[in-house]
């Protein structure tokens, strides 16, 4: 097994799902309750990547992201290196990737929820910021905890995306999924078994413990 | 400066009706006013508007001289800066949060001895020191009604928003808490607000009705002036009560109340022990009509009144008849015809004790 693989890909999961709770959070909040009528447009953006193959979106990052781009041409002044073919680079690629893993069951939480909760307690004078703390989450949490799990395991298992803006670059963009692809290039199949084995445990023992996070919640 | 609360607003809804408020009411002292109306009538909207949880389109609310929403300046004050109670329909419990936790949710500014201080003696008050490590799903509806009025009253603010307070509540705790619910509010010294589609909770609790219907605010006044003189038809048929008089209850015997209107002396079935004051109110369609008295019938009340108009409904006539107070009666065309009653003729009124109302009476000082 290459373990150097698995550490970079447990730490581009780690720092994918705490960046899309960071933007997906507030985003998903906002979708939830707003009666903004354009809020499908934004919506239908968030969940291309569920219709869109990896290639295609890893195509445009790294076109985005190129020297010849203008967001990679400043990001290349700023920090002297280039986004394509780092960890940076796929670590974009993959927030992008899974917005709608985080944010979609991030709103189903939310618009599940009691707005005269919310309500009341701007009414007993709470902020909105302190609301969503002492309301919102402690009652959202099941649903938030899914959108996590989700996003930490469909990383893990992220193949195309890292591939196209990444490449292979051991213990910089190689992921496990692409130290699987290697190894069947290689024709070294016991390799690729054993770590196609541990995907696919890992992520059974994570689609279980989202199911059961979910189902726990309050009686209502 | 003012003390009032003077409100005037438009509140548009996509594809919906357009809601008009308006309303002036004493902002420095107890006072109940009813919003009344049918279901769907806008008269939540207006509460919300109030409390800050809708933003109208146009108009102005104003609150002891502070402007709380100006559509020409474009002000708005959020809810968390007017300091108003609301009581929601369902009551909004946290369900995460024991009933002393929701009681003390508001109270976070005050420090952790005043906090529990202030909590204990309210759930004193409210009969709920049991029940305060339970949790909402836990304790029935009556006292979740109160747990939700504690959470907002503990916090003292200066006016008091009530959505339907009593509608979530089964028919026999209704009636109870209908008395009991003015007078744990009338110890707060501050103006309340009612919405509610309950006639019998409207004239109970009010000592100012503002009826609305389609958006609109159709009438405000007193109970008297509303139930028994509703400005147009529309107001009548929303109110639905075509007689209501002044009344006071001298004496009681066997769980039968005299009751006097008006130097009329009539029997109706006794209210609670500590009411005397009450709005006694007919249907019209309960007013039965005789040409003279009779001894052999078991209606209680029999009074000669003078037959002021009549006006024709369809197959129905409504005859307005005056004994001592304005009533009206409905009676059917032929039975009209048959007893030939016309202007001027005195007739007998008769009335079951059963179908006079009795409902306590709280004119504004």
């Amino acid at each position: 097994m290459d373990f150097t693989a698995i550490w970079l890909t447990l730490k581009l999961a780690s720092a994918t799902t705490l960046i899309l709770a960071l933007i997906g959070l507030p985003l998903a909040y906002w979708l939830a309750m707003s009666s903004w009528r354009g809020k499908f447009l934004v919506e239908s953006v968030v969940a291309l990547p569920l219709v869109l193959p990896p290639t295609v979106l890893g195509f445009y990052v790294l076109m985005a992201t190129g020297p010849n781009s203008a967001f990679g041409s400043l990001y290349e002044r700023v920090t002297g290196s280039l986004l394509p073919f780092s960890f940076p680079g796929i670590l974009l690629g993959s927030i992008l990737y899974n917005l709608p893993f985080a944010v979609r069951p991030f709103m189903a939480a939310f618009a599940g929820m009691n707005r005269r909760l919310i309500e009341a307690s701007w009414c007993l004078g709470e902020s909105r910021w302190r609301t969503f703390w002492r309301v919102t989450m402690p009652l959202c949490w099941p649903g938030v905890l899914t959108g996590l799990v989700l996003t930490f395991a469909h990383t893990v298992g992220e193949f195309g995306v890292v591939l196209m803006v990444g490449g292979n670059i051991p213990g910089v963009t190689r992921t496990i999924s692409i130290s699987i692809y290697d190894d069947v290039q290689a024709l070294n199949y016991a390799s690729a078994g054993q770590t196609a084995l541990g995907l696919v445990i890992f992520s059974l023992v994570v689609l279980c413990l989202a199911h059961v996070l979910g189902r726990r919640r309050l009686p209502l | 400066m003012s003390e009032e609360l003077i409100a005037d607003l438009e509140k548009r809804f996509p594809r919906g009706p357009v809601i008009r408020g308006a309303l002036r009411l004493p902002a420095d002292r107890f006072q109940i006013t009813v919003l009344f109306g049918p279901s769907g009538c806008g008269k939540t909207t207006v509460l919300r508007s109030l409390a800050g949880l809708e933003r109208p389109e146009a108009g102005r609310i104003e609150f002891r001289g502070r402007a709380w929403f100006d559509a020409s300046i474009r002000s708005f004050l959020s809810p968390q800066e007017r300091d108003v109670g609301f009581l929601f329909q369902d009551y909004a419990l946290f369900p995460h949060l024991t009933v002393a936790q929701n009681v003390a949710y508001g109270l976070r500014h005050h420090s952790l001895a005043a906090r529990s201080e202030l909590v204990a003696d309210i759930l004193d008050r409210f009969q709920l020191g049991e029940l305060k490590q339970r949790y909402p799903h836990q304790v029935s509806g009556g006292q979740q009604q109160r747990v939700a009025l504690a959470r907002v009253l503990v916090r003292r603010p200066s006016l008091l928003l009530l959505d339907e307070p009593l509608s979530a509540l089964d028919a026999s705790l209704r009636d109870e808490l209908r008395r009991q619910l003015r007078r744990w509010l009338a110890d707060y010294g501050i103006p309340v607000i009612v919405v509610t589609h309950d006639r019998i909770e409207a004239m109970t609790l009010a000592d100012q009705i503002v009826v609305m219907d389609a958006g609109q605010v159709r009438q405000s006044g007193s109970v008297s002036d509303i139930f028994s003189r509703p400005r147009d038809l529309n107001v009548a048929q929303i109110v639905g009560m075509e007689t209501v008089v002044a009344g006071e209850v001298v004496a009681v015997t066997n769980g039968l109340a005299t009751v006097d209107v008006a130097g009329v002396r009539l029997t109706a079935v006794a209210p609670a022990p500590e009411v005397q004051r009450v709005h006694v109110c007919i249907k019209a369609e309960d007013v039965l009509l005789l040409r003279k008295a009779q001894t052999e019938m078991s209606v209680r009340n029999q009074i000669p009144a003078v037959v002021q108009w009549l006006s024709q409904e369809g197959p129905l006539v409504r005859v307005g008849l005056n004994g001592g107070f304005e009533l009206s009666a409905l009676v059917t065309r032929p039975a009209c015809a048959e007893l030939q009653i016309r202007e001027g003729e005195t007739v007998i009124v008769a009335i079951k004790a059963p179908s006079l109302h009795l409902i306590p009476r709280h004119e504004a000082p």
